[in-house]
């Protein structure tokens, strides 16, 4: 495949990503952090475990991630790409960790686990953003 | 613009449900979310465009589309062409591909039904992976976006309700005539982001765009500012009035200051101080304005202090400033201090067209909306042998050709001819909003003050036909004061002296080219000397023997 065109493969792969992780996975986050921890709670289990939320059920964001990662991973062989994906891979293994446990979090935990979601928010539009810059 | 009519009902296209819930969680009663059935029940969200198509023709209309870009469907579902693509590499790759873009090609479906239904992507433009389709929905003035920060329930839900305010809003603010046009709605959205905020604006726009209107009607009104809008023409007063009237005069300042006078920045005191024609302002004047603008401060002529100031200030022009600011005849620090970048660009009246019909109501409107001409209309239609109308602002409607005209249902209809409407959709209006509206309001005039009467049909509605022939004649008459051309005739005065007579006739023909330059004062300068550059002295002469450009249209 010509280089242009694997660059604009790998573009839309990043896209695709960013619709389905980046824009949900803080879908139902408030633009003040919930002072009650159960409310916090609730949306994190919205946000983190129903990502996906279609007529074939549920899907968690982790397993958004690797599904996503096992079609398309491939694509970011670049240096900045593999660099800015390897951040998305540590932060998904980090939420998935805190997420197993969700219902008995604590607050700080569950303070962790908004900031992993949005720095994974972040980083899925950072990917958006290397990926096209390099292919223009 | 659509009347204000119910709850707004809002179809949500998307294969998942989370935006859907949260448009039902959010939005609750302020709109209806329509429903659709399929073979397991009732769902609040159509997951392709199978679904969505038969409630584009349900008998109550949409009043806006939420629609996502990506669509995870199996491919008998999927457009372009909803067939399945089998299993080897290339039709996994086209399956992608158009799940991708499935939005896309959904929008285009729509277009082709209903090309100006608002549309809401539940995406950011920058998070389309397809960078042609993005540009080309950027310049579709119906299909919106969410802000990239707006990724949210709250953000899209936000997004949405700007999109039905905007559909409700009047298409009016005060005098000022909004439209439909993708560039006024862009420059309301600019003006409900900025006019709250107490920064120095800059309105830019030909002559008759109504850039006095947007900034006392608009940006005054939307401020919520406690003080008065004091307007100043810039190109009124003489220069070397213009220290005094603008910063104000202590006694004894000058021969004839015989007392403390304050200037246009306190008279606005807490509240706006709008700078008309600020092009016009000399050197030494745009010094000391800069000087307020940058220090809040003004000192009176003669006045050894500086004095605080609490005005907002807005100017205008319809000079290109950042050229003037280049040849060094306007001061460039001012004109940054005026925030060019966010200035609030007028178009020209033939860069909307399409608002020419809304307008020619609104004008319409507004004349009906006056009780000497209505009850002018209700003693026409009685002496034509009708009924007495009733005069509410549904009974008088303008119907812009025959056919409109047959089809309402309004007790009393003007009507102007399709082929006098077809010539003023096509002219060039140089004076824009405000010679348009002149033609408009002068043709309903003619035909209420000195037309041949109504006709009256076998349910007593009255049809009142405007005269072409008067149109075409305003028409040309305008094209002829664009050149500066053609016959120019005047009322006879009448006087008691030659010296009085001469003064009235300088006033009849100082107004007949001011009603022939539709209140362009360019346009005057040129007609009586051949070049736009004296539109200043013009203007002055034409306040010093007792005109005034706003009773004299």
């Amino acid at each position: 495949m010509p280089d242009d065109d694997r660059r604009r493969e790998a573009s839309r792969a990043a896209a695709r990503l960013q619709h389905d992780l980046g824009r949900y996975i803080r879908f139902w986050a408030p633009e003040e952090m919930e002072p009650d921890t159960e409310a916090l709670r609730a949306r994190l289990i919205r946000d983190v475990l129903a990502t996906r939320s279609g007529p074939e059920g549920v899907v968690p964001a982790a397993a958004v991630f690797e599904e996503w990662l096992a079609e398309e991973g491939a694509r970011f062989a670049g240096a900045e790409d593999a660099a800015a994906l390897e951040r998305l891979r540590s932060s998904v293994e980090k939420l998935r960790a805190l997420a197993a446990r969700l219902p008995m979090l604590a607050r700080p935990e569950l303070l962790e686990l908004d900031r992993l979601t949005r720095s994974i928010a972040e980083d899925c539009r950072g990917l958006v953003r290397t990926v096209r810059g390099a292919s223009r | 613009m659509k009347p204000r009519r119910g709850r707004p009902r809002v179809l949500v296209i998307d294969d998942q449900s989370r935006t859907v819930e949260a448009l039902g969680r959010l939005l609750a009663s302020e709109a209806e979310l329509v429903p659709v059935r399929s073979g397991d029940g009732s769902r609040p969200h159509a997951r392709s465009w199978r679904e969505a198509e038969p409630l584009l023709d349900e008998r109550r209309p949409l009043d806006a589309v939420v629609l996502d870009v990506r669509f995870d469907l199996p491919d008998e579902e999927l457009l372009p062409d909803e067939r399945l693509l089998g299993d080897d590499a290339a039709a996994r790759r086209r399956r992608k591909e158009r799940r991708d873009r499935q939005g896309i090609y959904i929008l285009e479906r729509l277009r082709r039904r209903r090309p100006d239904l608002p549309v809401l992507l539940t995406t950011a433009y920058e998070d389309i992976a397809f960078e042609e389709a993005a540009l080309t929905l950027r310049a579709d003035s119906f299909t919106y976006a969410i802000g990239e920060d707006e990724a949210s329930a709250e953000g899209v839900v936000r997004a949405l309700r700007r999109i039905l305010e905007e559909r409700d809003s009047p298409p009016r603010t005060g005098r000022f005539f909004w439209g439909s046009s993708a560039a006024m709605r862009e420059l309301r959205r600019k003006v409900s982001a900025l006019a709250p905020t107490p920064m120095p604006l800059l309105i830019t726009g030909p002559t008759g765009t109504g850039k006095s209107l947007l900034a006392r009607d608009v940006v005054h009104a939307l401020s919520s500012r406690s003080g008065a809008f004091v307007a100043f023409d810039c190109a009124t007063v003489p220069e070397g009035l213009l220290q005094a009237a603008l910063f104000g005069t202590l006694r004894g300042a000058f021969t004839g200051a015989i007392a403390d006078r304050p200037g246009v920045f306190e008279a606005a005191a807490e509240g706006t101080l709008f700078l008309d024609e600020v092009e016009n302002l000399t050197s030494d004047a745009q010094k000391m304005l800069l000087t307020a603008v940058n220090d809040g401060r003004i000192r009176r002529l003669g006045a050894t202090a500086e004095i605080p100031h609490t005005a907002r200030l807005v100017a205008a022009s319809n000079a290109d400033l950042g050229r003037r600011a280049k040849d060094g005849s306007f001061r460039s620090d001012l004109l940054m201090r005026l925030n060019p970048s966010l200035a609030l660009e007028l178009p020209r009246l033939t860069e909307r067209r399409e608002d020419l019909p809304e307008l020619a109501r609104a004008t319409a409107g507004a004349f009906f909306g006056d009780s000497r001409h209505r009850r002018a209309i209700a003693s026409l239609v009685r002496a034509s042998g009708g009924p007495e109308p009733p005069l509410t602002d549904e009974a008088l409607t303008l119907a812009l050709s025959e056919d409109e005209a047959r089809k309402t249902e309004a007790p009393v209809t003007f009507v102007l001819p399709r082929k006098a409407w077809t010539a003023m959709e096509k002219h060039p209006w140089p004076g824009n909003v405000r010679q348009f509206e002149m033609a408009i309001a002068d043709a309903l005039a003619a035909a209420v003050y000195a037309g041949g009467g109504a006709s009256i049909d076998a349910s007593g509605r009255a049809r009142i036909p405007l005269d072409a022939r008067l149109l075409f004649d305003l028409l040309a008459g305008a094209r002829a004061a664009e050149a500066g051309a053609g016959p120019f005739s005047l009322e006879r005065p009448r006087a008691s002296s030659v010296a009085a007579y001469r003064r009235e006739l300088e006033k009849a023909a100082m107004r007949a080219l001011f009603r022939e330059a539709r209140g362009d004062f360019e346009r005057m300068s040129e007609a009586m000397t051949g070049s736009p550059r004296e539109a200043r002295a013009v203007r002055l002469r034409f306040n010093k023997i007792g005109l005034s450009a706003r009773e004299d249209r």
